[in-house]
């Protein structure tokens, strides 16, 4: 246990230099993942979605927000799983990068919990590989772990050929 | 970064920009004295501002540049290439130095000496630098002379001076009163009206004994603890004085000063501000700090401000620098003089209203209580600086009120609420008035981006030993300030190249015959929502060949691709990536920036660019910009069930192709086609170009579809698309940057309804769909299909018995009829038919055809004037257009040969045949042999010598020239032609094809022009190619007309009309 605790030291002192951590929680495919709650401007339920053609297949398409365009990102092509069941809509996260808004349309949306720093851990070698490219951390709990997402990384898209 | 400084950056700089141009000017016009007053006050005004804020190497610069234009004004030298050239280079070291200040906030290190040495040298004359001659050549009045100086080069003295030497040097040198005579030579440099100069001043210091070397080093205050007063540490009273009476000379010559101390009791004022900097400087306790606002009071009444207590202070600067003070020093006292700014200002406001006040007159205090420069009688400007952020800002507030209220308008629309309608109508009014406010706000004249060109022109002519005129016109032109900015470069760019490679040396130009000053041609105009500003230039144009090695260098096309293309297509080169035709990569035209850049930087923003060029008389660029980015008007269309909006610019046309309409889609070399006024237009499918539809095109199975006929530069197209809606005024948002490489959208936006739809980008959607197939199709006015050289013809197809497939040409079918059977008349062995009125021959076509027993049997009417006759078919099936090449030609009388239409081998009949068959005598008593007027028949009649190696239109076209008239006599080969000649044949036209073997119709026509016998005979030349140069080609070897094979009624036509002009008769 000595080596846990060095790691989430070390982790500690990484991550946010406050104690705990503010997420909004959703799931995907039955796996949580989590935003700090910062960087998360708006949830959305369902919305009406302009396709784009040739666009990379994770940009489900184009939305308006009130008065912005927002781009959609389909976070479960994004993470190579499944689309969801018809009739099964999903919810949007609306995050921001670089000065453009991000609707990432995801299964559900939880709860804004707060986590303590001491649950945080780096990205372990045993994580699933599709989450590992997004994944900034993850918290330990015991109904299971929560991804923590680098929205960088996820908004960062293979471009499809045009 | 300081205030104070930004705003100086933003202000010389524009005065510099101003002064490049007004230089440029005055070389033109060397005794327009507005001009020079106007360049010399502002470079006067820059030297002051630097001295003010501390920056003394550009100030240096800036003195040595006024020097020389003093000189100018005076009349003492004359403007010469050299010394503005001069001129330009100091400009152009400020600008440089300008820089370095605006990112460091200091002034870079080193000096400009030797630029200031070659300007001094300008100055005076241009003669060799000698010593610095004695102060004591001036005629200065009753103050013995000092010295000799001979300070050879020109030192800034940082040490601190002595009482005594301040005081020498200050009476040494030439007060405002005595006017010294100019020098002439040397390097005494005069500047007007007296002032000290610089050089004096400082020759006089260095030969004042220094304080190392006196005994008055006490009297100079050794004061270097910081301890010492500032009084003490700059030098005590005598300093102060010193500098007070210099202060006061230089506001004595400063022109927008001057006026405000006019009549003003100066010794008073000296001895004020000599009591009041004294005690400020901790000198003496005593001083009445009342005195100094009374004293400026009625200054302040007359409208003194901001700006002239900037100059003043900036005169104070340079004085003090002149006399030698460190520079630490100085800016203490500019702090000192600072802090009473707003005293004396407001102080003396308050003192002046107060005796206004008194006198009961409100007006002064409305005068005084405000700062603006509208006030002043001299500055009376009604603009005002705003910062660029802001309107911006207010762009973005308005594009989004005009998107909402197009919403709004949306919602009442479908809502029918007219409780709202009206309020709505008077809102939406005052946001289109609004937002054409906020777009003016941002309006600059297109001169703006001109302004730096005619510099440039000017260096370049001088460079490259040319003579080049810059002549603008429309510089007023506005257009949106962001549009400006984008257009800078590339106009510059284009300049230059026709600087560098259109205009051509003097010597080249004189031996071309042209006037050697060459034009470039700048103009600007509004034409819609656009700006068109082209660029011409009467040089010597784009040379084709040069064009053509270079393309064939680098690989971007190749010969036989060449050899197809007329001059014009290949000059269109130049605008493509890698591409480049200057024999050496010069300075002046920059390497790797081609004309690709420029057009893909005007593509950007919305606008399109094209040109011409004739070799030996120049080119002419045309650029059409749209007036502004934010918001376009954009038709809306839609595409497999989503809508989309393209830039209204782009859109020439729209056109709603079926499959029976007049406008059908073709297909040729696989690629669909729209045939438009005379004109292929390449069609791009939109759906399958996005990707939401993935079937082949078939002609056969699609139905209607709207075609919008798009214009990238002059290339035209065709995008199909399901259906259109309207126009709309969008406003244009960027596309998220991971949808950025999507070349097919140019933006996307919000429509009325609330929905985000992608913007098109016509340039994207012709480069990824079709490429270079749009190019080879759609250039040109002609019919020409690549790689094709034969006509396409209209094929009637019909069957004429059971199994068998035949064609004939449409055009020689008069008409389709179905005849009853039961009505068919026998007579004389033959069949006829009652038909119109006259009885009309049946003829069968060989064996196996039959006549039906019963019911209907269809048949081709082929007639003539007076006679008509009847093919007998079994079917006719379809009318095809095909490129007919007759293969196979055949022996068997009726079928001229077979030709594969529709896929399939096919019968082409031999018309002449039948008819013949029906009237022997059908083509005229001679039977179509050659002869004289023979029959002896009406000079009615014209003869027409027809040469055609093709036997397919031979006996295509001559039973339309015998329908219409004319006796036909037919040549297969030029030198058949020619024999016929020999045999003393004549004919009233002749009509040559020009593809033919052995001699051509071109030889065939310079052969016929070359011999009196048919010297003037009309002569038509028939071809399957008609471009431009062809008709050229044409007319050169001696052909009246030219006219497309195909083209029935335009051969008809122009028979007519040659004969009608040449009126020839045997």
């Amino acid at each position: 246990m000595t080596q846990q605790e060095v790691i989430n030291q070390e982790s500690n002192e990484e991550s946010n230099k406050e104690s705990s951590a503010e997420l909004v929680t959703m799931s995907i495919g039955g796996q949580m993942f989590g935003i700090p709650v910062l960087q998360v401007h708006d949830i959305l339920g369902r919305q009406k979605i302009t396709p784009i053609p040739l666009a990379p297949s994770e940009v489900a398409g184009a939305l308006n927000l009130r008065g912005r365009i927002v781009t959609a990102i389909d976070v479960r092509r994004r993470l190579n799983m499944p689309p969801l069941e018809d009739g099964d809509e999903g919810m949007s996260v609306v995050v921001g990068l670089d000065n453009e808004l991000y609707s990432l349309i995801i299964d559900k949306v939880g709860e804004v919990i707060t986590f303590s720093s001491d649950l945080f851990e780096r990205v372990p070698s045993t994580l699933d590989p599709r989450w590992r490219e997004v994944a900034a951390g993850i918290y330990r709990q015991e109904e299971g772990t929560l991804v923590l997402l680098n929205i960088e990384r996820l908004l960062n898209l293979s471009q499809a050929a045009a | 970064m300081d205030d104070l400084l930004v705003e100086f950056l933003t202000e010389t700089s524009e005065s510099i920009e101003v002064v490049d141009i007004e230089l440029v000017k005055l070389e033109k016009d060397p005794n327009n004295a507005e001009v020079l007053n106007n360049i010399f006050r502002l470079v006067h005004t820059i030297k002051g501002t630097c001295g003010f804020l501390g920056l003394p190497r550009l100030e240096e610069v800036a003195h040595a540049a006024e020097n020389v234009l003093g000189k100018y004004r005076d009349g003492e030298i004359s403007v010469t290439t050299d010394s503005v050239t001069l001129i330009l280079a100091a400009l152009d070291q400020i600008k440089e130095i300008l820089g370095v200040i605006e990112a460091t906030q200091e002034e870079p290190e080193g000096n400009d000496a030797e630029l200031i040495h070659r300007l001094n040298v300008a100055a005076s004359g241009g003669s060799a630098a000698e010593p610095v001659a004695a102060v004591a050549d001036e005629p200065v009045a009753e103050e013995p002379v000092v010295e000799e100086a001979v300070a050879d080069e020109i030192e800034i003295d940082d040490g601190r001076v002595s009482l005594d030497e301040l005081e020498a040097a200050f009476n040494a040198a030439p007060g405002p009163e005595e006017m010294a005579a100019p020098s002439g030579s040397d390097e005494e440099i005069e500047i007007d009206d007296g002032r000290v100069s610089l050089e004096e001043l400082e020759a006089a210091f260095n030969a004042a004994p220094g304080p190392e070397d006196t005994a008055n080093a006490e009297e100079a205050g050794e004061a270097t603890s910081a301890d010492a007063s500032l009084y003490e540490r700059i030098g005590g009273a005598g300093a102060i004085e010193a500098a007070v009476e210099l202060l006061y000379n230089k506001i004595g010559n400063d022109e927008t000063l001057k006026e405000y101390f006019a009549g003003v009791n100066l010794e008073g004022q000296h001895t004020k501000m000599v009591g009041f900097l004294t005690a400020a400087m901790g000198g003496s306790e005593e001083y009445n700090g009342r005195d100094l606002t009374l004293s400026h009071a009625h200054l302040v009444k007359r409208g003194l401000n901001d700006g002239h207590f900037d100059a003043v202070a900036g005169h104070l600067s340079v004085t003090l620098k002149d006399l030698g003070v460190a520079k630490p020093l100085i800016n203490e006292v500019l702090e000192l003089v600072e802090s009473t700014r707003s005293a004396i200002l407001a102080g003396a406001n308050e003192e002046a209203s107060d005796a206004e006040n008194t006198a009961g007159q409100s007006k002064a205090a409305d005068q005084t209580s405000e700062k603006s420069e509208s006030k002043a009688p001299i500055v009376a400007k009604q603009t005002l600086r705003v910062n660029v952020d802001l309107l911006e800002n207010l762009m973005t507030m308005v594009s989004e009120l005009v998107l909402t209220r197009n919403q709004l308008l949306q919602t009442v629309r479908e809502t029918q609420n007219t409780d709202l309608a009206v309020p709505l109508q008077r809102l939406s009014q005052c946001t289109t008035e609004l937002q054409e406010g906020v777009m003016k706000t941002r309006m600059q004249p297109v001169g703006n981006a001109w302004s730096k060109l005619p510099r440039i022109v000017r260096d370049l002519s001088n460079e490259l030993g040319k003579k080049i005129d810059l002549q603008m016109s429309g510089e007023d032109t506005e257009l949106d300030r962001q549009v400006l900015e984008l257009i800078k470069d590339p106009l510059t760019h284009m300049v230059r190249n026709s600087a560098d490679h259109g205009v051509e040396t003097i010597e080249q130009r004189k031996a071309a015959g042209k006037p050697e000053v060459g034009i470039i041609a700048l103009s600007a105009y509004h034409e819609g929502g656009h700006i068109i500003i082209s660029i011409a230039d009467d040089g010597k144009g784009l040379a084709v060949e040069g064009i053509r090695k270079k393309v064939i260098e680098n690989g971007l096309a190749t010969e036989s691709e060449l050899d197809e293309m007329s001059d014009q297509q290949i000059q269109q080169f130049i605008m493509k990536p890698g591409f480049s035709t200057a024999e050496k990569v010069t300075n002046v035209s920059g390497r790797g920036v081609g004309m690709d850049v420029v057009r893909s930087n005007i593509e950007k923003i919305g606008g399109t660019i094209e040109f011409t060029s004739t070799e030996g008389s120049g080119t002419s660029f045309k650029i059409k910009i749209p007036l502004t980015l934010a918001i376009v008007s954009a038709l809306i269309l839609e595409c497999s069930g989503e809508r989309f909006a393209i830039p209204q610019i782009s859109v020439i046309e729209l056109v709603r192709a079926s499959p029976t309409s007049e406008h059908k889609v073709e297909l040729i070399n696989n690629t669909p086609v729209l045939r438009l006024r005379d004109r292929l237009l390449p069609l791009v499918y939109l759906d399958r170009q996005m990707g939401l539809r993935d079937d082949e095109f078939d002609p056969a199975k699609d139905e209607e579809a709207f075609v919008v006929v798009a214009a990238v530069g002059p290339v035209k197209f065709g995008i199909v698309v399901d259906r259109v809606f309207d126009t709309e005024e969008i406003v244009v948002k960027p596309v998220a940057p991971i949808l950025r490489e999507i070349s097919l959208f140019s933006g996307n936006t919000i429509l009325g309804d609330g929905s985000v739809i992608m913007i098109l980008d016509p340039n994207g959607i012709a480069s990824v769909a079709v490429g270079e197939t749009i190019e080879d199709v759609s250039v040109g006015e002609e019919e020409d299909i690549a790689g094709s050289k034969k006509e396409r013809v209209s094929m009637l197809v019909f069957r004429p018995h059971a199994d068998h497939v035949a064609a004939v040409p449409l055009s020689l079918v008069a008409r389709l009829e179905e005849i009853d059977v039961e009505e068919v008349e026998h007579s004389d062995g033959r069949m006829l038919i009652q038909y119109r009125g006259s009885l009309m021959p049946l003829i069968t076509m060989g064996k196996g055809s039959k006549l039906k027993e019963s019911g209907r049997q269809s048949v081709l009417v082929f007639s003539d004037e007076q006679r008509t006759m009847g093919l007998i078919v079994e079917e006719i099936i379809d009318i095809v257009d095909e490129r007919l090449d007759v293969e196979l030609v055949s022996d068997t009388g009726g079928v001229l040969g077979s030709a594969v239409i529709s896929g399939k081998a096919t019968e082409v009949i031999d018309v002449d045949h039948y008819v013949r068959k029906a009237y022997p005598d059908w083509f005229g008593l001679n039977g179509g042999k050659a002869g004289d007027n023979a029959f002896g028949g009406s000079s009615a009649t014209k003869r027409v010598l027809l040469v055609d190696d093709s036997p397919f239109f031979r006996n295509m076209l001559k039973p339309l020239l015998v329908t219409a008239g004319y006796q036909v006599t037919t040549a297969e080969r030029a030198d058949e032609a020619l024999h016929m000649r020999e045999s003393g044949s004549n004919f009233d036209i002749i009509l040559s094809d020009i593809e033919m073997p052995d001699m051509d119709g071109f030889k065939f026509a310079s052969e016929i022009r070359s011999d009196e016998r048919w010297q003037d005979t009309p002569l038509v030349a028939l071809s399957a190619h008609s471009s431009a140069k062809d008709k050229q080609k044409g007319t050169d070897a001696g052909f009246d007309d030219y006219v497309s094979k195909s083209d029935r009624e335009g051969l008809l036509n122009s028979l007519d009309q040659v004969i009608a002009t040449t009126g020839v008769s045997a």
